[in-house]
């Protein structure tokens, strides 16, 4: 029986696709209430942690828990307690911004239309626009209204900023994924901004070689470089050999 | 519950533009056949064809274009599980081929009712195919569509797909068909819908379980591609192992049977036993089917001689049937498998009442037990219609002729050596090979000719109708020349190595068979519950197929002895 009360805690995680190694045997903890920035280089295993995460990717060994759930077994029962923001969201060609809204309010049980309506008004996003007219930015606002109209007890974010520009950047990441904060609830984003890492996180946990290298608080992880790994450098380079986290 | 609805409504939005193209296509089917002036029958034609159409469109989109844009993988993370999103694909597909085959009926259906005849709107709701066959083909298309749009990411390649997936099912379940044909009667085969609704089912599961594995392994495509191949090759080798241990051999199957016919019977000299053909109904005309077996009267014993593959025919016999007191009864069998090599024909004697078997390994496969050993035929056809030379040859003489010009079905060889009769023309002839003469037999024009068992006697029917029998060794007449006018055809009565007995078979349904013994113009009526497949077994009577399908047995007089072999028939 699991008696840790984290939302997420994950044992000897291995995942490899068409033999080669992502994942290996990684272990990590979400506490409860954190913001946790997930840095790591490209093609580190970040996005892979996050799918293994919301159940759509069976991990080949170890043992995953997030919100007291198997995601391999439970992964639907899961994702409606849970908001994830992928990189990228594709929708058909007919939707409106308002279509999808509404067909994901079909889908979630806890689905708040006041919450919708007030993220659409924060992030002022036009739902009457298709989908496939939205701006990059304009389709990660949909994201993130989709991943938090429902209140999510914990929030996944990959690389959901990303396609912002600098000026919405800061709002959005205050007024939104802070309000959630507030409200003490669990954040786990994927980024490779040290601006929205500041603004959102406080604490960084670093994916290296398939495994977490160093996890931290921020405030630590900026004051004192451990074993070589800084934060800046981890988001520079993040290509950390295993051995020095040890 | 909601929940599968709306992805359900979902889907349907999504195969819009599939349902339009649909749509138009079948107000431009329907246009295109009423503007060509085609009756209801032909739209009911036309219309199932595009419904098959329509749901290899349906099928082929279903996944394909979901897979290719990431809108897949965007609905993986939905809080629903794969087997809700592929059981909503599922009734989104059966729901747009509802609302196509609606609006078909419908469309139609509308105009024969405004401007059609009388009877045209109910001449074209009866011609539509019955609605569980179309379901069936519907089905088996659909899967394929389906399971072949997990594996690619382009709807007209899943098309073409599926179409080459549906080919090779039809294919092989052709090869099945054949195979199943020589290895027995098999459940599988009589149930086509039942196999079709399996296989479709079985496609379904296929596809599904891709569809969740494939879910659960997000970002790696190959993990559908292969499943759906192994399950594609479980469930061939399932197929085929299911089509093997359901058959049984026809030989194993047992002569009651009703799904065997049973063919007329030949006797053994002494009357004691018969033989006869067995094959499954309908497959009498493929050689490899027939099963030749042996039944003794007296104690209704009976076994296998030849089973299904084995029975080899050729051009001046069909490899058993008929049974001398000089050479048996040759059965010109193979091993069921050729590449063994080991012909096993067979002989069977009749002595004192006891069968006795022999293998025959120096009797080649394309001889003729019926041809007597003196003559060699060689026959060509020389390319003119209904010309034919016949080369024949005396052993031991060294005496050849050829003959050539219309020699109609036969050239009857005497069991005397070095005469034949043949017929040139329209007339008859007996050759002498000796001195080469040749006699024409019969003034007028001859119709039908046919050779006695024990091949002494000919039986030849002229245009006028009458009935001579000839002797084979002179051409002489055995018996006065008769004219019948109560429309019965006579023809010899096989079996018992004579020349005795003729059955005259009724032209007219409610006639009765007759049997006539020549030697002393003795003729009976046979009991109606009985058919014209007779077998004369010496003095014991005769043995024939009945109406039923039983094998019986009845005396000289007609009066029944034994049922030989029930096979279930009522009999009063």
């Amino acid at each position: 029986m699991n008696t840790n009360s984290n939302p997420v805690v994950v044992k000897g995680l291995y995942v490899a696709f068409r033999g080669k190694r992502v994942l290996d045997n990684l272990d990590f903890e979400l506490r409860r209430g954190s913001a946790t920035a997930l840095v790591g280089d490209n093609a580190a295993g970040k996005s892979t942690l996050l799918r293994v995460l919301i159940g759509t990717l069976v991990p080949d060994h170890g043992a995953v828990r997030v919100l007291g759930l198997d995601p391999a077994r439970e992964g639907a029962k899961l994702r409606a307690r849970l908001g994830y923001v992928a990189d990228r969201i594709e929708v058909p060609n007919w939707m409106s911004a308002r279509d999808w809204l509404n067909f994901l309010s079909h889908m979630y049980p806890n689905w708040s239309h006041e919450e919708e309506k007030r993220l659409r008004a924060l992030l002022e996003l036009d739902a009457e626009i298709k989908v496939r007219e939205l701006s990059k930015g304009n389709r990660a606002k949909l994201g993130l209204v989709a991943a938090l109209a429902h209140r999510p007890e914990l929030l996944l974010l990959d690389e959901a900023f990303s396609g912002l520009d600098a000026t919405t950047r800061p709002a959005l990441a205050t007024a939104v994924v802070g309000h959630l904060r507030d409200e003490g609830r669990t954040i786990l984003m994927v980024s490779h901004s040290l601006s929205d890492i500041e603004r959102v996180c406080d604490r960084v946990a670093v994916l290296s070689g398939g495994r977490i290298v160093r996890e931290d608080e921020l405030e630590t992880f900026a004051r004192a470089p451990r074993g070589g790994i800084d934060l800046e450098t981890a988001l520079r380079r993040a290509q950390v050999p295993a051995e020095v986290a040890a | 519950m909601k929940t599968w609805f709306e992805l359900l409504v979902h889907d349907l939005r999504n195969a819009g533009t599939s349902l339009g193209v649909a749509a138009f296509l079948t107000v431009a089917c329907l246009v295109v056949l009423h503007g060509t002036a085609a009756g209801p029958i032909q739209t009911a034609t036309a219309l199932p064809l595009l419904w098959c159409l329509c749901a290899l469109l349906f099928a082929s989109d279903s996944f394909a274009t979901d897979l290719a844009s990431g809108r897949l993988a965007t609905r993986a993370t939905l809080p629903v599980c794969a087997r809700s999103l592929w059981s909503a694909k599922l009734a989104g597909f059966a729901a747009s081929l509802s609302l196509i085959v609606g609006l078909g009926i419908t469309l139609e259906g509308g105009w024969q009712w405004i401007s059609g005849g009388e009877k045209s709107l109910t001449i074209f709701l009866g011609a539509l195919p019955p609605p569980g066959k179309t379901l069936t083909v519907v089905a088996l298309i659909g899967s394929a569509g389906m399971l072949c749009s997990l594996m690619v990411e382009s709807a007209l390649t899943a098309m073409l797909l599926a179409g080459l997936v549906l080919g090779a099912l039809w294919g092989l379940s052709l090869a099945a068909l054949e195979t199943v044909k020589v290895t027995g009667p098999n459940t599988l085969t009589e149930n086509p819908s039942t196999v079709a609704v399996a296989i479709a089912g079985a496609l379904l599961f296929i596809g599904l379980l891709a569809f969740t594995r494939a879910q659960r392994k997000l970002g790696d495509s190959a993990v559908r591609v292969r499943t759906v191949l192994i399950g594609a090759l479980v469930l061939v080798l399932g197929l085929a192992g299911t089509v093997t241990a359901t058959s049984m051999r026809w030989s194993t199957y047992g002569l009651k049977d009703r799904r065997l016919d049973i063919f007329p019977p030949i006797a053994s000299p002494d009357g004691r036993f018969i033989a006869f053909e067995a094959a499954p109904s309908g497959g009498a005309r493929d050689v490899r089917l027939p099963s030749v077996w042996v039944l003794d009267l007296e104690t209704r014993e009976h076994h296998l001689l030849a089973g299904p593959g084995q029975l080899t025919r050729n051009a001046y016999n069909d490899g058993w049937k008929s049974w001398t007191e000089e050479n048996g009864l040759c059965v010109l069998a193979q091993d069921r498998w050729l590449w063994t090599g080991k012909p096993e024909s067979l002989r069977m004697r009749a002595i004192n009442a006891e069968l006795h078997q022999e293998s025959i390994e120096d009797l080649p496969l394309v001889g003729a037990p019926r041809l007597p050993d003196w003559a060699i035929v060689k026959e060509t056809r020389t390319g003119k219609a209904r010309v034919r030379s016949v080369y024949m040859g005396w052993k031991g003489k060294e005496i050849e002729r050829t003959f050539e010009g219309v020699l109609g079905r036969d050239v009857f060889v005497s069991p005397t050596p070095g005469r034949i009769i043949l017929r040139r023309d329209k007339s008859l002839v007996l050759f002498d090979f000796e001195s080469g003469e040749e006699r024409a037999l019969i003034g007028g024009e001859v119709g039908y000719t046919s050779l006695s068992p024990d091949s002494r006697a000919l039986l030849v029917r002229t245009q006028a109708r009458e009935t001579h029998v000839l002797s084979m060794t002179d051409g002489s007449l055995l018996h006065a020349v008769w004219t019948r006018d109560d429309s019965h055809n006579p023809g010899w009565i096989q079996g018992d190595d004579r020349s005795h007995m003729l059955q005259l078979s009724p032209m007219k349904r409610w006639s009765n068979p007759r049997i006539l013994d020549l030697d002393t113009g003795r003729e009976f009526e046979v009991d109606d519950s009985m058919n014209w497949f007779f077998a004369r077994v010496a003095d014991r009577g005769y043995v024939m197929i009945d109406e039923l399908g039983n094998l019986v047995w009845i005396d000289r007089e007609g009066k029944l002895v034994k049922v030989l072999i029930d096979r279930g028939g009522r009999r009063n």
